[in-house]
């Protein structure tokens, strides 16, 4: 896994860099960062560009070629951000350490997707906010019938195309607040929520 | 699309439905943005010359005259082959999966239509089976203009008033 993301970092901000298309929409969605902010799948960086700034936030990557790449956009970051190597699905922090967990183009490269909104759900705090720029299968019939078909060969590169993320964040106790529109019902912009001990009374 | 975490008013539970004092609930497009009109005139164009491609290249290679199956399903990865070389190309400026994922749909049905053309023994020149993939790639794009307000009308009626945290 880990070599493949190295290998994939060499490319990254080419094939995944359209940042001209959907760099207003993850501005919008990273507003909503508060306190303490876990981004994690970091990549090289390419969504630092739009986070707001003053932020005390912690990088988390798999990957130490997408982190070294990442470093530039890191340093000129106007705001407090250090990176961690590790792995989504086992971090090495407290339950309840962050106020905000962040992820973009995330769910459809972990192999266990729960699992790994589970762990995030642990080390957010009870009320705490998950936004996530992921995208997902569409329910057009035809969208998602060629999204099916390009996941039989990005599989082999990490990533599925055909996966419902919504679901998979329900399924790891969050509570969906909003769910928008970027492109079609393919690219969402989600927010969701730990509910605090108090709600799930 | 019903959800069952949200209250009758549409928030998360224990949610405030009000949101103002949240930045990134201001000026909140409800649903989801509408693409800029530079990217819906691309996402146009893009279809457009998609169809075109997809319906000659299987034009030209049924005038191999092999066995029908075999031209079919090499026409066929050959038109996909070119979309894909082509949303690659456009992946930066139109995005990767905003580009890929309607092109190959495209890039499938038409050389589909080509074939049908060919079953009919209705025999089609390089011209008109571009123009044929070229109106199909164009009705395709206005399908989903159709399907990506009705995707925004939806969400904003799943989830009309947002949230805002402690």
């Amino acid at each position: 896994m880990t070599d493949i993301w190295n290998l994939r970092a060499r490319l990254y901000d080419i094939c995944e860099g359209s940042q001209l298309r959907r760099g207003a929409a993850k501005a919008r969605l990273f507003a909503g960062m508060r306190g303490n902010v876990l981004f994690v799948a970091v990549g090289t960086g390419i969504d630092i560009t739009r986070f707001p700034d003053g932020q005390r936030i912690v990088g988390v990557d798999i990957s130490g070629e997408m982190l070294r790449r990442a470093e530039g956009r890191r340093r000129a970051y106007r705001g407090d951000m250090r990176f961690v190597r590790g792995d989504v699905k086992r971090l090495a922090f407290n339950d309840d350490s962050f106020d905000t967990v962040v992820s973009s183009c995330t769910m459809c490269s972990v192999p266990q997707p729960v699992d790994a909104l589970r762990e995030l759900y642990r080390v957010l705090r009870p009320g705490g906010r998950l936004l996530m720029f992921e995208h997902v299968r569409s329910a057009s019939w035809s969208l998602g019938l060629a999204l099916d078909a390009m996941t039989l060969w990005t599989r082999w590169l990490g990533t599925e195309m055909n996966r419902d993320t919504l679901a998979n964040v329900r399924a790891a106790g969050f509570q969906l607040a909003r769910v928008e529109s970027v492109y079609l019902d393919i690219i969402l912009s989600i927010h969701a929520l730990k509910g605090s001990s108090d709600e799930e009374r | 699309m019903a959800d069952s975490n949200l209250l009758r008013d549409g928030t998360a539970k224990g949610l405030h439905p009000h949101h103002t004092a949240d930045p990134s609930n201001r000026r909140r497009p409800i649903g989801g943005a509408q693409r800029p009109p530079w990217f819906k005139v691309g996402d146009g164009l893009f279809l457009l010359v998609v169809g075109a491609e997809s319906g000659v290249t299987m034009q030209w290679i049924h005038e191999l005259e092999w066995n029908f199956l075999v031209l079919s399903l090499l026409g066929m990865g050959a038109a996909m082959c070119v979309q894909m070389l082509l949303s690659f190309g456009l992946a930066p400026l139109l995005g990767s999966i905003e580009t890929m994922a309607p092109s190959m749909v495209v890039a499938m049905v038409v050389p589909m239509l080509v074939d049908v053309f060919e079953i009919m023994n209705l025999m089609i020149g390089r011209y008109e089976a571009g123009f044929l993939g070229a109106a199909s790639g164009l009705f395709y794009f206005v399908y989903l203009e159709y399907y990506g307000a009705a995707t925004r009308r939806r969400f904003a009626l799943t989830w009309p008033n947002g949230a805002r945290t402690r």
